[in-house]
């Protein structure tokens, strides 16, 4: 039986993460799934025993990889094997991330629903937007942090970029420590007709007390100082690549190709996250 | 986002000269309205510099604890009353466009704290209240969300704050004079609290001005996601990540917004001190239609006196001022939980609170007779240090371009 989704967990030095989310996607999604793991500058005493690909040279062992460019790795090792066109969704997830039970077939079941969706994230288990989507159910949205997304390969074809590493081939890798990036692969996303959603349907749980505490592990610097340097690369990529002196100012420029897309699809406006309100003038 | 950004004035409220400018000013393009905190009397003299100069109108916002009543212990500013007050800035604001305006007037929001009885904190609040417009106030924030311990609960604070706005409106009305409403009755908290009590409370008003035929509020404040802590903006606004358990303030916001439209009246964030200006620059595109600043000013004064003082050679007297204030202990009240912050960074926090004791004027004297200046002097330099703030908050609002 062909497998639809192609999972790319990001890890470094959290084989126990990574094994524990393996289980658990064995235990509920096995049918639909395969599972990569991308192991970014993990020590070689650390990487886990389901590892697919090692990033390994000085500058990953030194800094890893971060999202945008572990993430890439991913998708490109998927496109150089000729198997990313074997799978219908790809689905990103960090290590850090907890979900329990069947989330990958919850998803699938959403997305079938819903053809013009290009990007579905669970609802984090503490964010208040649970309450705006309401139980079981989705909404479009035009901001949301990337911890677990699933992409529809078509629309990957769409953005995918086949030059170079740093700068494909789906988030811009130039933004190092990716502050941004998830904003803008929602941007595309809508500029290409595609929605970003919002499920209820499952949740997730994002393991702070792993980011904060176990820094060393992971090997980047304490929180607050890598929470600094992200935001700082972040904002001056913004600014070098669009001008945007804010994320506030990016965030908007995501609306406005949401309001586009409800022009564009009013039959999908009761999916909006907020239905009554106004579009951007 | 977009068009509501307007300010449309209650029926009848714009005979009031000053509020028919502001909203004027609010209505020529989209702009953010200021309210300027009476922390000490330089601030009040620089706003209302700024205003003559740049002809735009602004509002002080005086609280409980900063200006009040003699019968009730008078402020910490300079030991204004009401009537102090407004004589003091109608007497300089010679393009008449500074509004004085009441902030978080209401039970238990002055000097005794949350102590004394429902009965006696009511009719304190509400004499309190008529001596604001004996003085001829423009704007009056009643804020019932202070309680003690066991009054907290149920409808009191709504049902005070209908009181007091019945009995407000019916003063001024009696009174002839002609004043505008702002309400809330939430405390300051950096989360973006669900829409459900702003929600009730306009609602309960509405049912209530059905009644009584009383106006509209003008203002009401919900929380956008804005606290001050120590000299930092911890809310949920500026985060550049999401806040554990909280709304992402630029999903809250069009909700907020859209109530605010809804029931007629326009959103005052509070709390707005200390925010990078790319996060102030955004306000009047975001709707906001007005936005409060308070200690920041406090602090750039602050800061300016002991820039005096170590930078001329009197750097003993710094030390001295440093203890006046940390001794007061009123930065505790600003100290984070954990917070890291050294004994002079306390003292920053809490300097404004001795500027008007005798203690502070005798070393001030002393000050001045050190370094050569007079007391119009050190003034002046401390008022020009308040107005670049205030400008830099001015300018990135866009009400000066």
């Amino acid at each position: 039986m062909r497998r639809r989704v192609a999972i790319v967990i990001l890890s470094r030095n959290l084989p126990e993460a990574v094994d524990r989310l393996v289980g658990t996607f064995r235990r509920y999604d096995l049918e639909e799934t395969d599972i990569y793991v991308v192991e970014a500058g993990t020590d070689r005493d650390k990487l886990s025993e389901h590892h697919t690909t090692w990033a390994s040279w000085d500058e990953a062992m030194r800094e890893g990889l971060r999202p945008a460019r572990g993430f890439n790795l991913g998708v490109l090792e998927l496109i150089r094997s000729g198997r990313l066109h074997e799978y219908d969704f790809l689905f990103l997830l960090r290590a850090t991330v907890h979900i329990d039970g069947p989330i990958v077939t919850r998803l699938l079941d959403q997305l079938e629903m819903h053809p013009h969706v290009g990007i579905i994230s669970p609802c984090g288990e503490s964010w208040p937007e649970q309450e705006l989507v309401g139980p079981d159910s989705l909404r479009y949205v035009w901001h949301i942090n990337h911890h677990a997304w699933m992409l529809r390969r078509c629309f990957v074809d769409l953005i995918v970029d086949h030059q170079g590493t740093d700068h494909g081939p789906i988030f811009d890798g130039s933004n190092f420590r990716s502050y941004g990036t998830d904003t803008e692969l929602i941007v595309k996303g809508y500029i290409n007709d595609y929605a970003t959603a919002l499920s209820t349907a499952c949740t997730l749980r994002e393991d702070h007390e792993l980011l904060k505490s176990r820094a060393d592990l992971i090997r980047t610097d304490p929180y607050d100082i890598n929470a600094r340097k992200v935001f700082d690369e972040g904002f001056q990529w913004m600014r070098r690549k669009y001008g945007f002196t804010t994320r506030l100012q990016f965030q908007e420029y995501a609306r406005l190709w949401y309001d586009r897309f409800f022009v564009l699809h009013p039959s999908l406006a009761q999916y909006r996250l907020l239905p009554d309100e106004p579009p951007l003038r | 986002m977009g068009g509501d950004r307007v300010i449309a004035l209650p029926a009848g409220a714009e005979r009031n000269p000053r509020l028919a400018a502001l909203a004027a000013q609010a209505n020529a393009w989209p702009s953010t309205q200021i309210g300027v905190g009476v922390v000490s009397l330089n601030v009040v003299d620089a706003a209302v510099e700024i205003a003559g100069h740049h002809d735009v109108s602004l509002m002080l916002i005086a609280s409980r604890r900063q200006v009040e009543m003699a019968e009730l212990g008078g402020g910490y500013v300079a030991g204004l009353t009401p009537q102090a007050l407004a004589t003091h800035v109608r007497a300089r604001d010679r393009r008449n466009r500074v509004l004085v305006c009441r902030d978080h007037g209401g039970p238990w929001q002055g000097n005794g704290g949350t102590t004394g009885t429902p009965e006696r904190a009511m009719e304190e609040a509400q004499a309190s209240f008529l001596a604001d417009l004996e003085a001829g106030f423009d704007i009056l924030h009643i804020d019932t969300s202070a309680c003690p311990a066991g009054h907290e609960s149920g409808d009191g604070p709504q049902r005070r704050l209908l009181e007091l706005y019945d009995a407000c409106w019916t003063a001024a009305r009696e009174g002839g004079r002609v004043i505008a409403f702002e309400v809330g009755d939430e405390e300051q908290s950096s989360v973006t609290d669900g829409l459900d009590q702003p929600r009730r409370l306009l609602e309960t008003l509405r049912e209530f001005r059905r009644d009584t035929g009383a106006p509209p509020p003008l203002f009401v404040v919900i929380q956008t996601g804005t606290k001050v802590m120590e000299r930092r903006n911890v809310g949920s606004l500026s985060a550049p990540y999401r806040i554990d358990g909280q709304m992402p303030p630029q999903i809250h916001l069009p909700q907020v917004m859209a109530l605010v439209r809804a029931y007629g009246a326009h959103l005052r964030q509070h709390n707005t001190d200390y925010l990078p200006t790319e996060i102030l620059r955004w306000h009047p595109l975001l709707g906001i239609h007005a936005a409060n600043i308070a200690p920041e000013y406090g602090i750039e004064e602050t800061l300016g006196l002991l820039a005096v003082m170590e930078g001329r050679g009197a750097a003993d007297l710094s030390e001295r001022f440093l203890t006046l204030a940390f001794d007061t202990r009123k930065w505790e009240k600003w100290q984070l939980e954990g917070s890291a912050g050294t004994d002079r960074e306390r003292a920053i926090w809490a300097g404004h609170y001795v500027f008007s004791t005798p203690e502070f004027a005798e070393l001030r004297a002393e000050l001045l007779a050190r370094v050569g200046l007079t007391r119009e002097e050190l003034d002046r330099l401390l008022v020009a240090r308040i107005k670049a703030a205030i400008l830099r908050h001015l300018r990135a609002f866009r009400v000066i371009a």
